[in-house]
């Protein structure tokens, strides 16, 4: 009773005070919100900043492999052709054949082969063939040499009959 | 579970135990002696109503723990009037200003409750009005706590009545009047008319009010009690008639003993009434006698088995009217108060500062925001929803795309650099035939030499062999490349009636990767 007393005598200083606890808690409320979506933001801002740098690599990454995209283009077999025909000129060797071999799929790239058969007259015009092949601007790997050259030509050491030379030499495709 | 009926009489209380709508108990206790001066006159009403039902109930083994009050019309204030059609949100306040006209105390006072019933010819509605002082009602509460009886429903023992002709098969249709009376006691005499089973008009008579006229020998004489009854019941109908002119009773159903029957036939014949006598014996079962009392103690038991069209009940009137009387005394609190509009000023700046402050707060860092997202080179294979984590991981997947295919050229064996040094670690008398470069399905290089060898002495052949595996294991190249060089197989084959060595050399590499540095050996070379 006492308590109700009070507060109907002085129920406007109350209800005044009432109204400026309110206030505060309105405050605090706005305060807490606004404090958690700066929090929100910040996390933003540094997830923005990480999306940043790794869209960075990427054009990178994506631009070199686009490079080797383009570098590695599919070759069909008359460009290889004409490929190896100008790889020997000026040089002692002659392409008695050029075959297509088979196509091995990577993740990456595919490889496929092609078997090329040479007459040179010395090792060392072998050398030279194979030194601009693998120098030609278009990427070949030369993976197998045979030395067909019958042995009796090294029993004799004769250079004259030349030397009869089977390559697998290979060509990227980027996928 | 058995369910108790307390009917709170003008002159007795009824208790009615039932199982199942069926009597299993019955008490009339006389509320004579209560007034006699066998108590202690401080001792309060309500405490000695208590004794009295509680000793009853003890002395019936009656043991129940919940039941149905129902109070006779003396406690209550019915009344029944019209209002126009009105919104539902409107309603309350017009019933209650409209009520003020027909109680002769403050509204505030009393627990009431109403139900209106629309009449959709005249577009009014009638309204029934129930209420009763609270201190009235708090006291048959304050019994039945002291009873150990949970009450949920307080009613008009009329209402009970009408359940009580409703199961004994009284029909409801129509304007139809009850009339239910005890010439054995001095309970009071309850005249009711309702239509369609909505009671619209209700009277109460006592014929015997005080203990000087039971002490009386003409009070005590049945036949002039029954006399004094048809007098009451004139009046009621005449009363009834100048109040509902076209309501026309033509059934009365009445509920007595049964001594009375016909010549109260003819009495109501004579008014063109058609008198139905109800036998309570089916009810109450053969062995009990006829009371009014018992009737309406037992009627209030089924409020919730036998439903009827008029739901009125005090004791939730007297719950809703707690939460009205809190708002009221709130808003009795807030009357006269005035907020300081200095303090709404100061109120509104401390949440707009607040706010404004956090919009400082804030501001930079969505500039920011927007300056990073501005900034950042369009990509077309990019959606602005995929976040860091699901971009790093396409991220990771390009970069192992991109290092194998930079391996691919790094790491490549060119045969040229083999076809270079070969000539210069060739031993005399030693020549090459083949030479395979294969990689392993980890990328590992694998280079596979075959040749001859002929000086003219297998074991000179054979020497020459081992020197030409010793001039690759000396190299650099070789070793930086490969870390196994072993000489898988040597024989000898017959040419031109010739012997020769044919040997094969493998170079292979253990599983770790090493970094193939073409360009620095090309020219160490």
């Amino acid at each position: 009773m006492i308590t109700m007393d009070f507060f109907s005598k002085n129920k406007n200083k109350v209800i005044n005070a009432g109204v400026i606890l309110l206030a505060l808690i309105v405050a605090l409320f706005l305060f807490n919100m606004q404090n958690q979506q700066l929090t929100t933001l910040e996390e933003n801002k540094n997830e923005e900043i990480k999306k940043s740098e790794v869209i960075d690599n990427l054009i990178r990454v994506e631009k070199r492999i686009n490079t080797y995209k383009q570098a590695f283009n599919r070759k069909d077999l008359g460009s290889v052709i004409d490929a190896m025909t100008d790889i020997s000129k000026g040089t002692k060797v002659k392409i008695v054949s050029v075959k297509p071999g088979t196509e091995q799929k990577y993740p990456e790239y595919i490889k496929t082969s092609f078997l090329i058969v040479v007459r040179v007259e010395s090792y060392h015009a072998l050398g030279q063939f194979i030194s601009k092949v693998e120098n030609y601007k278009d990427l070949f790997i030369v993976e197998d040499v045979s030395i067909s050259t019958p042995t009796s030509t090294q029993l004799n050491r004769s250079e004259e009959a030349g030397l009869d030379i089977s390559l697998k030499i290979s060509t990227i495709i980027c996928i | 579970m058995n369910s108790l009926g307390i009917y709170f009489g003008t002159d007795s209380i009824g208790l009615a135990e039932l199982n199942n709508k069926k009597l299993v108990n019955s008490v009339v206790i006389s509320q004579g002696g209560l007034f006699s001066g066998n108590f202690e006159e401080k001792v309060p009403t309500d405490v000695k109503i208590t004794a009295l039902v509680k000793d009853a109930l003890r002395t019936n083994h009656i043991d129940v723990n919940h039941g149905v009050i129902c109070i006779s019309g003396q406690d209550l204030i019915i009344r029944t009037f019209e209002i126009p059609k009105l919104p539902s949100n409107e309603m309350q306040s017009a019933i209650n200003f409209e009520a003020k006209k027909y109680i002769p105390f403050k509204l505030e006072e009393l627990a009431f409750s109403f139900q209106v019933e629309a009449d959709n010819k005249t577009k009014l509605n009638t309204v029934l009005f129930v209420g009763i002082k609270k201190e009235i009602l708090e006291k048959y509460i304050s019994i039945s706590r002291q009873l150990n009886i949970k009450i949920n429903v307080i009613e008009y023992s009329a209402f009970s009545l009408l359940r009580f002709l409703k199961l004994c098969g009284a029909k409801e249709k129509g304007v139809i009047a009850s009339l239910c009376f005890d010439l054995d006691n001095s309970d009071e005499i309850n005249f009711m008319v309702s239509e369609n089973g909505f009671p619209f008009f209700s009277r109460d008579i006592v014929l015997t009010t005080g203990i000087n006229d039971l002490d009386t020998a003409a009070e005590n004489d049945r036949m002039k009690k029954y006399d004094k009854l048809k007098n009451e019941i004139r009046v009621s109908q005449d009363y009834y008639r100048r109040k509902f002119p076209d309501k026309g009773i033509k059934t009365i159903n009445v509920l007595s003993g049964k001594d009375m029957h016909e010549d109260l036939k003819s009495f109501f014949a004579s008014s063109g009434i058609s008198a139905k006598f109800i036998d309570s014996s089916k009810v109450l079962g053969k062995g009990v006698k006829y009371s009014s009392v018992i009737a309406k103690s037992f009627g209030a038991v089924l409020c919730k088995d036998l439903p009827l069209k008029v739901k009125i009940n005090l004791f939730s009137s007297r719950v809703r009217s707690e939460s009205v009387k809190n708002k009221e005394d709130i808003l009795a609190f807030m009357e006269g108060v005035k907020v300081d509009f200095k303090v709404i000023a100061l109120s509104l700046l401390i949440c707009a500062l607040t706010f404004g402050y956090g919009i400082y707060r804030t501001m930079p860092v969505r500039e920011e925001l927007n300056v990073i997202k501005d900034k950042r080179p369009k990509l077309d294979s990019i959606s602005e929803a995929d976040d860091s984590i699901v971009l790093a991981a396409r991220d990771k997947n390009l970069k192992k795309k991109l290092a194998n295919l930079d391996s691919l050229i790094k790491d490549q064996l060119y045969a040229t650099y083999f076809l270079d040094i070969m000539p210069r670690v060739l031993p005399e008398g030693v020549w090459l035939t083949k030479f395979v470069s294969t990689r392993k399905e980890d990328g590992r290089p694998e280079v596979i030499l075959e040749g001859e060898a002929y000086l003219g002495d297998s074991d000179k052949e054979f020497e020459a062999v081992s020197t030409l595996l010793g001039n690759l294991k000396a190299n650099k190249f070789f070793t930086s490349n490969f870390k196994e060089i072993t000489i898988t197989s040597v024989d000898r084959k017959a040419v031109l009636d010739k012997s020769v060595a044919v040997f094969n050399i493998a170079c292979r590499n253990f599983p770790e990767k090493k970094k193939n540095d073409n360009d620095g050996l090309l020219q160490q070379e």
